[in-house]
């Protein structure tokens, strides 16, 4: 929990602003009933979407707020080398990044009065599998980039668009296939993650 | 205490350590000098095991930097050119994020790092980082080095860019530190830092020790009056 503590608990309202702006913003633009319960085709077309339009803004957000990124890597990758870093502290803040990244659609339909299994079903469990993969991707990136001497700002705009791209395509796949997704995104955490403790820990 | 024996890496085919041999003992400060591409920085960084080398080993209080790195890192604190504080948070913050992650208890850490700001005159800690001028934050990246009270300390051009009361500062501290016993390895560029601080020196030129000593005696044997007209004889005539 300690970079997660260091990095998401700090200085990083504008980030809690963002955040809860995209909240309300879903809430406003989804057009949900409780009704929608009884018709799975209708849920699928709508989380499809919110998922779709979600993936986009947070790509911008995370592009511009996220706090760990490219820092963690700077200069190369080198850094934590000589600190103290351990291969469970990158794992972990990337899960819970992807746990912040899927619990604001969820939030949004269960507000709209969806029931929480459904809300699970169709919005938490293909989110984690997007911020999955949306995380660790852009992290891999960052550090492709750095150890390629790319500035840091270069490397946010670079995961900006790679993120609007990746978890707008990414949402529009899991909803459709969300059993094959959710591996897949697991097997993309694993990887990635994995080159990016090896260039980082060993 | 540091010691490299006979340590080689190559990049491609250019030979840039050739076999350098060194040792920094404990309550020093062994300086390490040498022109631009000497070979200094590479050897700081298999030192502090982000390279590996080809030829050779370093053992840092015993433990060796290709079979033990964990626990070289453990007994090392590194302050680079580069400082890779996090300007998004605090100076504090910087520094308990450090010590958390060197497993540091956190009251510890603090009534540490509170020593620290008052030898290093550091009132500004509270502020974000992105806001310090370059002395403010090259004080805090060397809190953030030993935070974690590590027997040895490598600092690579510690000082370079700072103002002449940064400079100062940071030079009291590095002489705090070999009082309490530290060992010590100085890179620098700057030769009268060098004669300030330096018990023994090594002049590393393409890749080789060329030359070795207490700055008195190289002075002496080049019958120089500085370190600098010293240091410049031992270069040009390694170039001829």
């Amino acid at each position: 929990m300690r970079l997660f503590k260091t990095f998401y608990g700090k200085n990083n309202f504008f980030l809690y602003v963002l955040y809860i702006g995209i909240l309300i913003f879903l809430y406003l633009f989804t057009n949900l009933s409780p009704d929608s319960n009884k018709l799975l085709n209708e849920m699928h077309i709508t989380m499809s979407k919110i998922l779709m339009l979600y993936g986009i803004l947070a790509g911008v957000i995370i592009g511009v707020s996220d706090p760990y990124l490219p820092t963690i890597f700077t200069p190369r990758g080198e850094w934590y080398r000589t600190v103290g870093i351990t291969a469970t502290d990158i794992l972990e803040y990337e899960a819970l990044h992807a746990l912040v990244y899927a619990s604001i659609p969820t939030i949004v339909i269960v507000l709209k009065g969806i029931s929480i299994e459904k809300s699970l079903m169709y919005v938490f469990m293909p989110a984690i599998a997007v911020g999955l993969t949306f995380t660790t991707l852009k992290s891999a990136l960052s550090l492709l980039c750095t150890k390629v001497n790319i500035s840091a700002s270069l490397v946010r705009v670079t995961y900006m668009v790679g993120g609007i791209a990746l978890a707008g395509n990414i949402a529009q796949l899991v909803i459709t296939y969300p059993i094959a997704s959710s591996l897949t995104g697991l097997l993309i955490y694993i990887l990635g993650n994995a080159f990016i403790i090896r260039e980082v820990v060993s | 205490m540091i010691e490299i024996t006979n340590l080689k890496r190559n990049f491609g085919k250019t030979e840039v350590l050739k076999g350098i041999s060194l040792k920094a003992e404990p309550g020093k400060v062994t300086g390490l000098l040498g022109p631009n591409g000497a070979g200094k920085t590479t050897t700081i960084k298999i030192l502090s095991t982000i390279l590996k080398p080809h030829g050779g080993d370093i053992t840092v209080n015993r433990h060796s930097v290709i079979k033990e790195p964990a626990l070289v890192r453990k007994n090392l604190g590194v302050v680079f050119e580069e400082s890779g504080i996090y300007q998004r948070l605090t100076g504090e913050e910087n520094i308990l994020y450090f010590a958390d992650l060197a497993d540091v208890p956190p009251d510890v850490a603090k009534e540490r790092m509170y020593k620290f700001f008052e030898l290093l005159g550091v009132d500004y800690a509270k502020k974000l980082a992105g806001t310090y001028s370059k002395g403010m934050m090259q004080k805090i990246n060397l809190i953030r080095a030993i935070i974690h009270n590590p027997p040895v300390v490598v600092l690579d051009e510690p000082t370079n860019g700072l103002d002449v009361p940064s400079t100062r500062a940071v030079e009291t501290f590095i002489r705090e530190m070999k009082d309490e016993g530290k060992t010590i390895l100085l890179s620098t560029h700057l030769m009268a830092q060098v004669e300030k601080l330096c018990d023994y020196i090594y002049i590393i030129h393409k890749g080789r020790i060329v030359e070795e000593g207490p700055p008195q005696s190289i002075k002496e044997k080049y019958d120089t009056a500085t370190v600098e007209d010293a240091f410049l004889k031992v270069v040009s005539s390694d170039v001829a």
